[in-house]
Order: C-alpha cells, then structure tokens, then sequence
C-alpha cells in the first residue's frame, strides 16, 4: 500500500484532497451541536465512516497506480468523486439544517419515541421541503458499495438503519400540525423495529415513484401496505386531530396523491372506520364530512387486493396496545386542556389530549380575530403557547419519572 | 402482474435522492467489474473480493435482463431492474427489448471473462468486455444527468 500520494499523478492529486475535506469534516462534525437526541450515535457513526473513508482512499490510490488502461482510471477516480462529493454534501446539509428544528420539536418525537418504547431509533431531524422520511443508511450504503467496501460494512453492521426525517419550515412553525409527523414516525417505527409489513410482502430496492413505468404488483402491495400502517399508527395514536390536520393540509400536495399510493379516498375511509372503533362516531362523521370536498384519484391496486392488510394492520395494534400508546378520548381531560388554553395558559398534563383541545381552540380563537394582522398575531402567539405545552409536557414526564425511581 | 404507470414530470425530493443513489450504486459495481478485469493476476485479497463480487453482479444483471425479456410486461422488482428499465425505455414509454438483448449478451461476456480470470486462464475477449462496460456507465451518466443535477442542487451549500 502506498504511503504517500505521487503529486505527479494528475487523477490522484485531485482525490488528494478528500484527505483534508474528509478529516476536516470528521472535525466539524465533532464540533457541531446538533440538536436532538441523535446527536451521539451520528457524530459516531460520520466518525467511523470518515476512518473507514480515508483508510480506503489511500487504498484507491495504490490501486491507481496498477492500473494501466487510463479510461478504467477515470472511471474509478470519477466515481470515487461522485460518491465523496455526496457524502460530504449530505454531511453538510445535514449540519446546516439540523438546526433549524426547534427544542420542541426534538422533545415532541422524543416523547412519541418515549410511548412506543422506541427511544433508541436512530434519527435525525432536519428541516427540509417537504414532510417525508428516508433512510440515511440505505443512501450511503448505496453510494459506497463496492469501492468503499468497509464503510459500506461499516453501516450495515453498526448502523443498519439510521433515518433522516425532513421538516418543512411551515409545518414548523405550527404546533397543531406536528401530528402529522406521526405518520413518518410510523414508518421510522416499522423500518426500524416493528418489520411486520416485509413478513407479507417483500421489501422493493427502489421508491414508489422513481421507476418511468412499470411495477411489480407486489412491490405496489408493500407500499400501500406501508402508507395503511402509517396512516394507522399515526390515527390510533393521535386520536382525531391526525385525520382532521391531514384534511387541512391536503393543498400543500405534502399528502402523497400519485397513483403509487392509496387512493386518498380508500385512506380516508380506513381512518374514519378506525376512529369508529376508538368510538369516535363523531369525529369520524366531520372527517367523512370533510374529505367529500376533496376529489380523489384511482389507485393502481385497490385496497381489496391488499389480502394481508387486515393481518399487518391487526399486529400494529397488537404492537401499539402492549405500549398502551392508543388514544383514549377523556371528555374531562379534554375539557380541562381547552378551558387552559382558552386562557393561555400552557396545559402540561398530556400532549395528545392538548393538541386535539388545540385545534378546536385555535379555530374559535381565529374565527374571532376580525383583521388577517389580528389572525396573524393570535395565530403566532396561539403557537408559542401550544410549543410551550409539548416542551412542558415533556419536561414534566421526565421529572415525574426520575422522581418515581 | 405487472401494473402500468406514466411517471410524473417532477420527482418528488426523496425519490430524486433515491433514483441518485441507485444509479451509482450501479456505476460503483461496473466500475468494479472494470478493475477486477484490469487487475487480473493479482492475488490479493481486495482484488479477490472484487472479482468474486463482480461475478455475482453480472450473474444477477444477466438473470434479471433474461426476466425482463421474458416478461411480456416488464416490471421493476430491484434497484438492477430499475436501472435496466429507465436505460431501454424509449420515448413513447415502451422498452427496447432489443437494447436489453444486447446488454444481457454483454453481461453473459463478462461474466465468462470473469470466470477465466478466477480460473486463472488468460480471458478472451477481454477488449468487448471492457468496451461494453465503459460504454455502459456512460448510457448510465447521460440517462441519470437530470437526476445527478437536481439531486446536487438539492444537497449542495446554498
């Protein structure tokens, strides 16, 4: 193996300096307070790789100087660019939009994670353009196979399943639509640990939508099965201010309305049937009311095709009720949130039973602001307030338990 | 049972990072395949583990092109498939079965080259190997520029 790198060499004095933007990174990274409780196994996991990186890289350059064919040299020196320039880059964005996620943001999926007994996912928010959820695992296992070798090991060892969930800065800054990043969590959660829907229907290698034609029936069967699950865990653990936010939102097109996924018509009626069961007739008739306003496209598989749904759907529930994390409407409870927040004052007893008081709340308190400055303030200081609850909330769960123990 | 769709003109943000991310998850195995040709005879363990790798991809390409010809209605089913597809599918979204004939020919090649050098033989056709190989990635490059575009503009420092 070569020890020093031959200045001589033109490819190789270009990848030279990877060494420095490598190490230079590692240090960064080490420096950099990221919000959130991934912090550690990050900071980790982007230190391993780096060593994994450089030690491969001076490999790399050995190799180099056996090849003799210059266009198998090229190709070799290119692809060690595209793959590094990436994952600097992804590095970078990471760091530089990590941070714009709020306190209490981290400490309202901390808290879902803390119910379902899920605390040790590993994640990172980060803000990003739209709500979705991706692995950061798959991404660079991808973009090192074969020339980085260990650190492609490296990650499927020690970090099989390290996730990114993107924030878009709007859903940010309103606290009554944090719910729907429960739909996300519910994919982090089954990717992660719960792996019921790859039992039915084998995992796909690629996303829903990047493929220009065709697709395998059953590749469509597990995502549809995913998008069901999620819309499930992200209802029974919510209760009503999921579906009704997932309403709201529906014209930022952040709900994914492609052919490749559920017809929204099929998920609406999914969510209404689920609420009847948690015995929310009522909720279950605005949602139904609501959705009709909404135009709906055809799915490529209909729900019916989907014969392990009921199975996937009911091991969910099985998963969710053993953590005790599905909402139970209290009429008292939720009476007491919204005479709280009527007043302003934050209400710290529990996040779920807040946030569906809030939506409630907001809207009248809106609908009484009679100029869109007068909206704006309200709605600014509405959100402060409700921001101030989950951060509260979640504090005093904290406490309460280490006082317990 | 295969399921037809005409893609979207944009791609939403995750699927850009997606499409990305396989295509050079391609370009890394044949740019292994190129190596492990180039370095044949030499016995170390990093070369051997290419070449045994390499092995196994063009076997799989070359299974995965026989099913896609095969198949009346091609479907994706993994991230080789994708690839495959999104490189033979013509303008008025068909696939170019011809395109995917040539390239299951050439992956077959390979893999004999392949198979030689593991043997310790001197392989033949080593050139056609090569030439496929380096003309291949670059179907891959120009296929996937758009996506190489937007997928940096995405990440890059703004």
């Amino acid at each position: 193996m070569a020890t020093s790198v031959p200045d001589e060499f033109p490819i190789v004095s270009r990848i030279r300096s990877y060494f420095s933007l490598l190490r230079t990174t590692k240090g960064e990274v080490e420096q950099t307070r990221i919000t959130g409780s991934g912090e550690n196994r990050f900071k980790e996991f982007v230190s391993k790789l780096i060593d994994d990186l450089l030690i491969e890289l001076q490999e790399h350059i050995s190799i180099m100087e056996e090849i003799e064919d210059l266009d198998t040299k090229s190709t070799l020196s290119e692809n060690i660019h595209r793959s590094l320039e990436a994952f600097l880059n992804w590095v970078d964005m990471i760091l530089r939009h990590c941070n714009a996620v709020s306190i209490e943001m981290q400490e309202f999926v901390s808290y879902i994670l803390r119910d379902l007994d899920a605390n040790d996912t590993d994640y990172l928010l980060v803000s990003g353009p739209e709500l979705s959820e991706t692995s950061l695992s798959e991404s660079l296992s991808k973009l090192f196979m074969v020339l980085f070798q260990r650190a492609f090991d490296r990650i499927n060892s020690e970090f099989p399943s390290f996730c990114i969930l993107f924030l878009p800065q709007s859903l940010l800054k309103n606290p009554v639509n944090w719910p729907l990043c429960m739909h996300e969590i519910g994919h982090m959660i089954e990717n992660q640990k719960l792996k019921i829907v790859e039992r039915f229907y084998p995992r796909p290698e690629f996303s829903p939508i990047s493929t220009r034609i065709m697709y395998n029936t059953q590749a469509l069967k597990y995502w549809y099965s995913k998008e069901f699950q999620a819309d499930y865990i992200a209802t029974a653990y919510f209760g009503p201010i999921l579906p009704s936010q997932l309403i709201d939102n529906y014209f930022t097109g952040e709900v994914f309305l492609y052919a490749t996924h559920p017809s929204w018509e099929e998920r609406i009626r999914v969510m209404v049937e689920e609420l009847r069961i948690m015995g929310l007739e009522e909720s279950a008739k605005i949602l139904l009311e609501k959705s009709r306003r909404i135009s709906s496209k055809r799915p490529m598989i209909p729900k019916g095709s989907l014969e392990h749904l009921d199975e996937i759907l009911e091991e969910t529930q099985s998963f969710l009720e053993d953590k005790s994390a599905i909402y139970k409407i209290n009429k008292n409870r939720l009476e007491s949130a919204r005479k709280t927040l009527e007043e302003f004052i934050p209400y710290t007893d529990d996040v779920k039973t807040m946030l569906n008081a809030a939506g409630e709340v907001k809207k009248n308190l809106l609908e009484k602001a009679d100029s869109f400055e007068k909206k704006e303030k309200v709605e600014e200081d509405f959100n402060r307030l409700i921001k101030d609850s989950i951060r509260l909330s979640s504090l005093k769960r904290t406490f309460v338990s280490q006082r317990g123990k | 049972m295969a399921v037809s769709y005409k893609k979207p003109e944009g791609l939403p943000f995750v699927e850009i990072l997606d499409d990305y991310h396989n295509q050079m998850a391609i370009r890394n195995l044949l740019t292994g395949v190129l190596i492990a040709i180039e370095l044949r005879g030499n016995d170390s363990k990093r070369v051997k583990r290419w070449l045994k790798g390499s092995l196994d991809f063009c076997k799989k390409s070359e299974n995965t092109l026989e099913r896609l010809i095969k198949d009346e209605n091609p479907t994706v089913d993994n991230f080789l498939s994708k690839v495959f597809i999104d490189l033979a599918i013509t303008d008025n979204e068909k696939i170019d079965t011809r395109r995917l004939l040539t390239y299951k020919k050439n992956f077959a090649g390979t893999f004999n080259v392949l198979q030689q050098i593991q043997r310790k033989k001197e392989p033949k056709d080593v050139e056609n190997s090569k030439s496929f190989l380096k003309s291949f990635i670059e179907e891959v490059k120009v296929t996937y520029m758009k996506t190489e575009t937007l997928y940096f503009g995405y990440l890059s420092p703004r």
